[in-house]
């Protein structure tokens, strides 16, 4: 139990996927210009690092190990991922339009994300057990939104301030990611004493 | 190199997107949603602009909603033109709504003496958090422009710091431009319409002629000419009903402050406005 909130606690706010691992930057500053656009993609980021994380456990548990094939890991997770992201869309689409309508285009988005792909390839090298897994991915998952939703409340005030026509857009946008992934960097050496 | 990895890792992977495969397409059988085809139909008379000027987020919405018989079939702005087409995929009869265009209710504009030299950025918005604007006026348009920024048709241009003007064979009477204004100076009003008062505020005459060289003094004048009772004074602000008003004009005449303006001279006395 207590390793599970170890791994959960640092993959949140320790080793942040956004902040600290630099993964997943392109919806982290795509989509964070509105505030509930942000909800929206934090809870399908959440969503397909749980299940991405649980269904490649298994696969690399029972398929690559077995036959020594650890190698085929990037490539067979990529393909086994984007089938499965597609496969649950259609299911919600069928089963609950309300939960399509809520995560709706952000799901296929991020179906490729690096951050998805990195949550898997780091449950393996670090040798979580299965409970492991999912608490990390689940947990990746919630780190994400919690950086994208600040992320998203700071550029919506500075939509109102006089940024340089030289800083606009982008460029501030990324100081801004640069400054929190400093603050972040703060919690570093939160286990070690 | 051993040949047997290569012949595993292939069988593997290849299998694994073969499966993947299958899987999917079997799926897509299984979980396919069926959609009513008059949405498809709907949306491709619709224009496409997703302005929300219907209530819907966007115009496929608005066709689903159609189609569902939970939604109007005439509250579509551009619609109009294709009204009988609409009628004919939903097969029932539709009646289109009146047309109707933004008009900005003030006329100060750079003659509505200022409190302060605002120097900020040039948004409404913005402006507004400084005390609620520069203008002694309290209800007047700040000019900067946050309308024609929001405007998905054009049909708005700044004027210095003067009311925006509006383009009327561009606007299509969304509204979206209402909702944006903070001051809530801009209107709907049918498109037939030659009237408008524009004068926003409900300041009375007096306190009026010091703020403002063109606004509207709340005199009456133009209430006692008009013939079809279609203009009455709620306060100190002058309300016109349009659904009474004759376009005849007399009240333009009559204005001493030249504060009702004649947005549509063609219309001249051409019978009630808004059925």
């Amino acid at each position: 139990m207590e390793r599970l909130l170890i791994v959960l606690f640092s993959v949140i706010l320790i080793n942040n996927f956004v902040l600290a691992r630099f993964l997943g930057l392109c919806p982290f500053l795509g989509v964070s210009r509105e505030f509930k656009s942000s909800l929206s993609m934090g809870a399908a980021v959440i969503f397909v690092m749980t299940l991405a994380s649980t269904c490649t456990w298994f696969i690399q548990r029972y398929l690559l190990i077995p036959y020594r094939v650890e190698f085929l890991q990037t490539i067979v997770f990529i393909l086994v991922i984007a089938a499965l992201v597609q496969f649950v869309e259609m299911v919600i689409q069928k089963v609950s339009p309300v939960l399509q309508k809520a995560l709706g285009i952000y799901l296929p988005l991020i179906t490729t994300n690096c951050a998805v792909l990195g949550v898997c390839l780091l449950n393996i090298r670090e040798e979580y057990t299965l409970l492991e897994t999912i608490v990390h991915g689940a947990g990746g998952g919630v780190g994400f939104t919690l950086a994208i939703l600040i992320m998203a409340g700071i550029r919506e005030r500075l939509a109102l301030g006089k940024v340089p026509s030289c800083m606009q857009g982008f460029p501030i946008s990324f100081i801004i990611a640069c400054l929190m992934a400093l603050s972040f960097f703060g919690f570093q050496g939160f286990f070690s004493h | 190199m051993n040949a047997e990895v290569v012949v595993v890792s292939l069988v593997i992977l290849g299998g694994v997107g073969l499966l993947c495969g299958v899987l999917l397409a079997v799926a897509s059988r299984v979980f396919a949603v069926k959609t009513d085809p008059r949405i498809e139909a709907l949306e491709k008379i619709l224009p496409g602009g997703n302005c929300g000027g219907c209530g819907f987020p966007s115009c496929h919405a608005y066709a689903q909603s159609m189609v569902e018989g939970s939604a109007e079939p005439n509250r579509c702005v551009l619609g109009a033109d294709n009204i009988d087409d609409i009628s004919k995929i939903l097969g029932k009869e539709v009646v289109a709504a009146e047309s109707r265009v933004a008009a900005i209710k003030c006329c100060g504009g750079n003659t509505a003496l200022k409190r302060f030299d605002y120097d900020g950025l040039p948004s409404c918005r913005v402006a507004l958090l400084y005390g609620g604007g520069d203008r002694l006026c309290e209800q007047s348009c700040l000019g900067f422009g946050d309308c024609v920024d929001v405007c998905p048709f054009g049909a708005l241009s700044r004027a210095g710091r003067d009311a925006p003007r509006v383009d009327r064979d561009k606007c299509t009477g969304c509204g979206i431009c209402t909702k944006t204004c903070p001051k809530g100076v801009i209107v709907l009003i049918p498109r037939r319409a030659r009237t408008l008062v524009a004068c926003n505020s409900d300041e009375k005459g007096k306190g009026m002629r010091k703020i403002c060289e063109t606004g509207c003094i709340g005199c009456g004048r133009c209430v006692k000419v008009c013939p079809e009772d279609a203009l009455s004074l709620e306060g100190n602000r002058v309300r016109v009903d349009y659904s009474r008003c004759t376009n005849c004009g007399l009240c333009i005449e009559e204005c001493l402050r030249k504060t009702i303006k004649d947005l549509n001279p063609s219309e001249r006395a051409s019978g009630v406005v808004n059925q």
